[in-house]
């Protein structure tokens, strides 16, 4: 494995940072020149990652090290397959919803925080991405707790105020497990680079390696939204939709599930987490989170909310798929990251589009919509129909590959699991593309089509196309599959 | 570099400079005093000139030490039994700059502030003699060679302490400071008493002889009484559970520059004094053979972070918050000195540094807030945030570093305390410290909240005037950049450590 020293992987990063300054400085002059500044940056680093991804397939490296704050502590940041994957989705994704963002945000107030703070929060999602050792990863892991907060309580009615506090004290709370496994870390091994398939090979206490395995879980899986440490997500619906569709189901809850992936392959190693069956019981968790998620789903009448849950369940898909530890579940799993994300932010963007339009939460209140905003609830059933795991759609993909993964592991039991939880998926979801096609809408005006701005909808069309190709062309170089598997193989040496 | 700084003046310079920046100070405020009651004027500008000129000097002190190693000071070179010395070592070296440096950014903010504050002008000049006489005690107590000089010292800025407390005049500030006179005293009261029975046991008060004689210590009744008796003065000095109860009211109720100075230096000099007697008088492996005083300390400690962290929670005026703040973060630097241990000592050591500047950077805003509002009030203050944009950028800079998020100065001390913990197989205390963690991230963030993004409507408050707006600034720039830059301290502490551990 080639290890070239490259300034790209700090570039991504820094890129972010450095327009988040000329956001805040020059936002308040122009409305046009803030979203220059978010369109420039979210480009320009779409395009690095780009650049990186053809050696990347090839096995290659890039590392560059920023500088050493003690000893033992240095900022570091490392590419590899995994780093690319997560750094190519979250940036194209981050182009497409800052358009979004523009077009839903246009009357707005205090727009220049909110794109300040958005442009941190990629830069922090990218400096956990391309993070080389737990430091850096933890050190943007906070700057991302702080920066989104501004984002989650924008309305700042005293509603969003309550979910901040709750918000960051799940957070806070959550990184106190996460810097106490760390030091543990440091303190067992004397290092906490992520440069190794393993850096516990030493230890010998296989109590004292469960105990800072499940640590690094609690620590990671309250952004990565296990059950039962799930409870913010729901709530922080209340953000403008712009921040749940990126932040809340593809930015914030994929780090945590990026960390836990880091701390099973990395940190611990392939070896040693199946040699003491570390992963079982987080597999029974993620069983748990699957089905109860997706049964809570059922019960919500605020759209955005059984969108939430739905984030909830599909996210244990990708630590299902990473505990049960055979090729093509951690396959299936990595994969996962960008379908749910593709399928998600459609989900979301849709239901932005129905409340810009029409001013409707409620699914109850949805019936009809679909005659009046045609493409957008198109869109949303393909990416309804992708969750559930309908070919050829890509959801199905993850479903074959952790279908098969179970099977792998001689553990028929979570492909039956699998299999039940479309059948919730399309319990909660079928319901919704019925109403908005099949009843009559609930007022007597005359049907007329009337989708918002195109900023808005185009996006919708685009991630739900992603949904589809993805699905259809999976093979492709730089597409989801190939990079998982590279990462995976390398996981698995 | 070595031969550059050869050539240029240190190996050269004279040794007498480390009585000047201990009097310096002292003789600047008699000038002040003069100038102030008699020509009404210059009294600030010589109290500024001054601390710089310290400051310099003590810069030059820290490399001289770091490339020449400790410096030994004996004025009048009088070497007998009952000198008064003055050592620099590694240690020393880093806190003289902390406590020059300090107190010249709060110098400069206060010119602006105390007039405002307090209202009757002869208590105003008298504000920055006092400032000065507690600058130079306590430079002269870290410096200090012998215990005797430390008591001196001690007694010296914990009076000017007691009287710039009152200094507001209002009667709140008037019972704060009572109260805070009293259980100084008896502080120094036990302090007076360890120094006989150590006296008592061996003859001498001089640190290194002291030293000497503990190289192998059995724990004899009469130097453990003196031992305990200083630990005691001390504690009660840095407000370390249960001898807190002081602290609350004397900071908040102080003017807000007096608060900054008192809560961020003057409080740390009982942690010195911890330091100093433990580690280098006795010797931590000498008491943990004997009797278990780093597991009281740690003890003590866990219950100052979480009466602090508790207390903070619930307060209504924003400088309480602060001080019960500092009553937690005390608690973090005790906790470091207790476990004894390589990373422990190197936390503490850092965390006495990087917390001075962190929370004189929020008092001294804090100081920014009333001086607009005319009121200390956390309810009435609210939305304050939205229309001192600048001021509240500071304190919030300043706050995020105190919970220890990195990579800011407050996050590296609790790295190092946590790895001390861990080190010393005392894992439970890396988890208070972690619970205080999220405790204080709790009710500063309750702050932030209240005073920016309260929707209801603020009245319009000026922004702080730049004499104000510039110290804290800095010091809220520099608990990032100390975060970043930690190498630069430790070049310093990892050897002072060294030595100790």
């Amino acid at each position: 494995m080639p290890e070239i020293n490259s300034l790209r992987p700090f570039m991504v990063v820094f890129v972010s940072f450095f327009f988040s300054i000329l956001i805040f400085l020059t936002g308040n002059l122009s409305g046009d020149l803030r979203n220059l500044w978010s369109i420039i940056a979210a480009s320009i680093k779409f395009i690095i990652i780009v650049s990186m991804i053809p050696a990347i397939l090839e096995g290659t490296i890039f590392k560059f090290v920023l500088f050493e704050l003690a000893p033992g502590i240095t900022l570091m940041f490392r590419t590899d397959a995994l780093s690319a994957f997560f750094g190519l989705m979250s940036s194209m994704l981050w182009l497409i919803t800052t358009v979004y963002t523009i077009g839903y945000m246009k009357e707005e107030k205090e727009l220049t925080r909110f794109f300040g703070f958005f442009a941190l929060c990629i830069c922090s999602t990218m400096g956990i991405a391309f993070a080389g050792n737990m430091f850096t990863l933890f050190l943007f892991y906070e700057m991302l707790t702080i920066c989104t907060y501004p984002l989650l309580i924008h309305d700042q009615t005293p509603l969003a105020l309550k979910v901040g506090r709750k918000y960051l004290i799940y957070t806070l709370t959550g990184s106190a497990f996460l810097l106490f496994a760390i030091i543990m870390t440091y303190n067992l091994s004397g290092t906490i680079d992520l440069n190794k398939n393993g850096i516990l090979d030493k230890v010998n206490n296989p109590f004292l390696l469960f105990i800072l395995f499940y640590t690094y879980i609690i620590g990671f899986g309250i952004k990565g939204v296990i059950m039962p440490l799930h409870g913010w997500l729901p709530d922080s619906m209340v953000a403008p939709t712009p921040v749940t569709a990126l932040l809340h189901s593809v930015a914030v809850v994929k780090v945590g599930i990026f960390g836990i992936i880091r701390v099973i392959f990395n940190i611990f190693g392939y070896n040693l987490v199946k040699s003491l069956g570390l992963t079982i019981m987080l597999s029974y968790f993620a069983v748990f989170t699957i089905i109860a998620a997706s049964v809570m789903a059922m019960y919500q009448n605020n759209l955005k909310r059984r969108l939430a849950y739905s984030t909830i369940s599909q996210l244990s898909y990708i630590i299902l798929g990473a505990s049960l530890l055979t090729f093509s579940s951690v396959t299936g799993g990595i994969m996962h990251i960008a379908h749910q994300a593709v399928m998600k932010i459609t989900l979301f963007f849709c239901a932005g589009s129905i409340f810009k339009k029409t001013g409707k939460r409620y699914i109850s209140d949805m019936d009809g919509i679909g005659w009046q905003q045609p493409v957008t609830i198109g869109a949303f059933s393909i990416a309804a129909l992708g969750i559930i795991g309908l070919p050829p759609m890509v959801g199905f993909i993850t479903k074959w590959y952790l279908g098969m993964g179970a099977i792998e592991a001689d553990k028929p039991f979570f492909a039956g699991v699998i299999l039940l939880s479309s059948l919730l998926n399309a319990i909660y979801f079928l319901p919704i593309i019925y109403k908005a096609f099949f009843k009559k809408p609930l007022t007597d005006e005359p049907v007329k089509i009337s989708e918002p701005h195109w900023t808005i909808v185009i996006p919708c069309v685009i991630t739900a196309f992603y949904s589809i190709a993805l699905g259809v062309f999976p093979n492709l170089p730089g597409f989801p599959l190939s990079l998982a598997k590279t990462a995976v193989l390398n996981f698995f040496k | 570099m070595n031969n550059l700084l050869d050539i240029l003046f240190l190996k050269n310079f004279s040794p007498h400079f480390i009585l000047f920046i201990v009097f310096i100070p002292f003789i600047a405020a008699m000038i002040c005093l003069v100038a102030g009651f008699f020509l009404k004027k210059f009294y600030k500008e010589i109290g500024i000139i001054s601390l710089f000129i310290t400051f310099i000097l003590s810069l030059i002190l820290a490399l001289k030490i770091l490339y020449f190693g400790e410096i030994i000071y004996i004025p009048g070179d009088w070497h007998g039994l009952w000198r008064i010395e003055f050592v620099a070592d590694y240690m020393n070296a880093l806190i003289t700059v902390l406590i020059s440096g300090l107190s010249l950014v709060i110098m400069i903010y206060s010119i602006k502030y105390i007039p405002n504050i307090i209202t009757n002008t002869g208590r105003a000049i008298l504000h920055y003699p006092l400032f000065l006489f507690i600058v130079g005690a306590m430079e002269g107590f870290i410096l200090a060679g012998d215990l005797f000089t430390m008591f001196m010292f001690l007694s010296t800025f914990s009076l000017s302490g007691y009287t710039l407390v009152v200094s507001s005049g209002d009667k709140n500030s008037v019972i704060a400071g009572i109260k805070y006179l009293y259980m100084g005293a008896i502080a120094s009261v036990f302090f007076l008493h360890g120094i006989a029975f150590i006296y008592a046991a061996f003859g001498t008060l001089n640190i290194k002889l002291l030293s000497h004689h503990l190289q192998n210590w059995d724990g004899n009744l009469i130097s453990a009484v003196g031992l305990v008796l200083l630990i005691m003065a001390f504690s009660l000095k840095t407000a370390l559970f249960p001898l807190h109860t002081w602290l609350p009211d004397a900071h908040s109720y102080a003017p807000s520059s007096v608060s900054a100075i008192l809560s961020g230096l003057v409080v740390e000099m009982g942690t010195f004094g911890i330091i100093r007697v433990i580690y280098y008088v006795y010797g931590f492996k000498n008491i943990a053979s004997n009797f278990s005083m780093g597991d009281a300390l740690l003890l003590l400690s866990t219950f100052a972070i979480f009466i602090g962290a508790f207390g903070a929670m619930i307060q209504d005026n924003i400088k309480t918050v602060l001080a019960y703040s500092t009553i937690s973060q005390m608690g973090y630097i005790v906790i470091g000195i207790g476990l004894g241990t390589h990373y422990g000592m190197i936390g503490s050591i850092l965390h006495i540094i990087n917390h001075a500047i962190m929370k004189a950077s929020l008092f001294l805003c804090a100081g920014c807030f009333i001086h607009a509002a005319k009121t200390q009030s956390i309810e009435k203050l609210r939305g304050i945030g939205k229309k001192m944009p600048y001021t509240f950028g500071a304190f919030m800079l300043a706050g995020i570093s105190i919970i220890g998020f990195p990579p800011t100065a407050g996050f590296i001390s609790k790295w190092y305390l946590c790895l001390g913990a861990v080190e010393a197989k005392k894992t439970f205390f890396a988890v208070v410290i972690l619970l205080g963690s999220i405790l204080s991230a709790i009710y500063y963030i309750k702050l932030f909240n209240k005073l920016y993004f309260d929707p209801r409507e603020t009245p319009d408050y000026e922004e702080a005037p730049k004499s104000m707006l510039i110290p804290v600034w800095t010091l809220a720039v520099l608990s990032l950049v100390l975060g970043l830059a930690v190498n630069i301290p430790l070049l310093w502490i990892e050897k002072a450590v060294a030595q100790i551990i």
